[in-house]
């Protein structure tokens, strides 16, 4: 774990150097996005430099539940391959020899094999597939994480107002749910957003983000409804607490763990329903990348050009993967069953 | 003047899939200020319910209380209360310690934090004042090192020191009552009597009144004023505690009396009370105690019994009391 940090640090430190040129322009152009992006490049080495120096020694076994966690094989895995794949979205921008949209020239550097150039060789339109394929990560991952932040919400408020208030609203909310659930997601996506010529990003966000939820809100409900039985429960409600801080105090804290797993989950899967929405050409549209779209660039070229399409498709491979593992692992430390 | 607490005609339900179970029927009782009140009874008697019920504790549905149902607290019926008119009642008025304090103390949260909640659910009080006043609480209820303990969790406390912090903060308003459900059920013996030591000590000090749960009698042979037997949801006997506990009149109390062993007898083959108590789904007819009563008559089996006088504010629910001149007040 520990050289592992070294190992970034050194890395962060020779991507920093060898495109400081490029970092000092991104200051320039002043704006905040461009700045943060150029400070985050500077910063991260820093950052791994500074955890491997002061991180406990290797003997260190970490106790608790966070302890727990941390010795999770799956867990740091996971957390390692979406750490990474999060840092190279977050410094896209400096990583990238080219602008995601730069036609460099049809003529002579259309469809070319990866080289040392261009390590996942370049596209029928002659642009870099490295720079689009790490563009592409911070749509592809922002418009995941947006989502699932906006559906967890959701889900979380719907199961924890069925499962306090009972009766009547729970019944209603949840036979809300179960035709929510009732019908195929993607079906549901292609018909709500074919009702628009183009999907803007918040729009494509806010879309999978209220046909996302149904799943949460059960789990929510139910982790609730066990909860109010509990004795302590019970209890803090003898002494007098209202039923606003119950359900932050007592209730929240305690249906945390299943909430998070249900998001690191959620993620791989949302990631691969944009990718499949951006295949079609309804999810992130043309000329903006993400892994979805680039796929869909190189469909026509599969036979002559195969590399269009693998570099995304790894990509989304990997994240699924990281993300899986990562909640997975969390499960397992968590689930005292399963320890 | 009236009494602190008046329990009349109190019947919970519960809704099930084998019919209704009447878990508690027709319960009639009260408390003065001050006063201790032991009830005494087996498990699945409706002790706990009762408890529960005062507090509106009970999930409705599928809980429900008979229209005849009154739990008056200062005149006022507490099942009528809206729902925030009943939190200020909870835990300032009127507190509750539960059984299991492993189980009552939530897992996430320091000890510090939910006694210091109970003030704030209460009181305008500040966070850090109210910290400090969590400290003094259990400085109150005999934990060592206050400071340190109030910032720890449940799972770093003992049982008897875990039962001591939901002692602070059941009391942390001053309640006028406490109800105190088996609160020494989970510990070892030694620690049982420092608790109720410690109970009795902060009741006297605080001059409230106390409802003690238990099926040990021996418990409430010393501290309880007044005792309420109960079997099968509904009180069998009541009166004051020497006064039961010499002349029981119920042979239900009668039983269980002689199933205690005693250190000032020799020691002899335990009584046991035959049978096991009917499920609430399906009381027997007549008196609910008849099955397993060894002075049962006719009549106990058709003819649910009414309450009798048997003097001195003792009374009991049985037709065999009649014979011995008692009359009957016509309540149940």
């Amino acid at each position: 774990m520990k050289s592992w940090l070294l190992w970034a640090a050194v890395v962060g430190a020779v991507i920093a150097t060898m495109r400081f040129a490029r970092v000092v322009e991104l200051l320039r152009t002043g704006s905040p996005a461009a700045t943060l992006v150029a400070l985050a490049a500077l910063g991260l080495p820093v950052a791994a430099l500074a955890c491997w120096r002061w991180c406990p020694p290797a003997s260190f076994r970490p106790e608790g539940f966070l302890g727990r966690v941390v010795r999770n094989r799956r867990f740091t895995v996971g957390l390692t391959v979406v750490a990474s794949l999060s840092a190279a979205a977050i410094l896209a921008p400096v990583l990238t020899p080219y602008a995601p949209h730069v036609q460099l020239d049809l003529a002579t550097l259309a469809r070319l094999p990866p080289s040392f150039a261009h390590p996942f060789g370049t596209d029928g339109f002659s642009r870099d597939i490295l720079s689009r394929v790490l563009h592409g990560a911070r749509y592809s991952l922002s418009v995941a994480a947006l989502s699932i932040g906006l559906a967890i919400t959701l889900g979380t408020m719907v199961g924890l107002v069925a499962g306090m208030s009972g009766g009547v609203i729970d019944g209603a909310l949840m036979r809300c749910v179960d035709a929510g659930l009732a019908i195929p997601r993607l079906f549901f996506l292609l018909v709500i957003i074919s009702l628009w010529d183009t999907v803007s990003l918040p729009t494509l966000i806010l879309v999978l983000g209220l046909t996302g939820w149904f799943g949460t809100s059960r789990l929510v409900r139910a982790e609730v409804l066990s909860l109010r039985q509990r004795e302590y429960i019970v209890a803090a409600r003898a002494v007098g607490v209202g039923r606003w801080r119950l359900v932050q105090r007592h209730i929240l804290p305690n249906i945390a763990s299943p909430i998070i797993v249900t998001a690191a989950l959620g993620m791989g899967n949302i990631v691969l329903i944009e990718a499949g929405l951006s295949y079609l050409g309804i999810g992130v549209r043309v000329p903006t990348p993400s892994w979805g779209n680039i796929i869909r660039d190189g469909h026509e070229l599969m036979a002559t050009a195969p590399w269009i399409s693998i570099a995304p498709g790894i990509a989304i491979v990997f994240t699924v993967l990281g993300f899986s593992l990562l909640g997975d692992g969390l499960h397992s430390a968590i689930n005292p069953r399963r320890r | 003047m009236s009494p602190l607490l008046s329990v009349r005609n109190l019947s919970t339900s519960f809704v099930t899939d084998h019919g209704e179970a009447q878990a508690v029927d027709g319960v009639s009782f009260e408390l003065e200020a001050g006063e201790t009140l032991g009830l005494v009874g087996e498990s699945g008697c409706g002790k706990t319910v009762t408890a529960l019920s005062i507090l509106r504790l009970i999930p409705e549905p599928p809980g429900r209380f008979s229209t005849e149902s009154r739990i008056e607290f200062c005149d006022v019926n507490l099942l009528r209360l809206p729902p925030k008119e009943l939190r200020k009642v909870r835990g300032a008025e009127i507190a509750m310690i539960f059984q299991e304090p492993m189980t009552s103390l939530n897992p996430v949260l320091t000890v510090g934090s939910q006694i210091a909640e109970t003030l704030r659910a209460h009181q305008s009080i500040s966070r850090r004042s109210a910290s400090a006043r969590a400290t003094e609480l259990l400085d109150v209820v005999g934990i060592a090192d206050p400071g340190e303990r109030v910032r720890e969790y449940p799972h770093q406390l003992s049982g008897g020191m875990q039962q001591r912090v939901m002692i602070a903060m059941a009391l942390a308003c001053q309640p006028q009552i406490l109800i105190a459900d088996e609160p020494t059920t989970a510990l070892d013996v030694t620690v049982q009597a420092q608790i109720l030591e410690l109970l009795m000590n902060l009741k006297k000090q605080m001059g409230m009144a106390v409802i003690f749960i238990t099926h040990d009698l021996g418990i409430v042979a010393g501290i309880a004023d007044r005792i309420a037997v109960m079997y099968g949801g509904q009180i069998v006997e009541q009166g004051p505690t020497t006064r039961v506990f010499e002349q029981p009149a119920h042979p239900y109390t009668e039983g269980l009396l002689k199933a205690v062993p005693r250190i000032d007898r020799p020691a002899r083959t335990l009584a046991a009370i035959p049978g096991t108590v009917p499920t609430a789904t399906a009381w027997p007819s007549g008196c609910r105690f008849h099955p397993r009563c060894p002075r049962r008559v006719e009549r106990c089996v058709s003819d649910q019994p009414v309450r009798f006088d048997v003097g001195s504010g003792h009374h009991a629910n049985c037709w065999v009391v009649t014979q011995n001149g008692a009359s009957g007040d016509g309540e149940r």
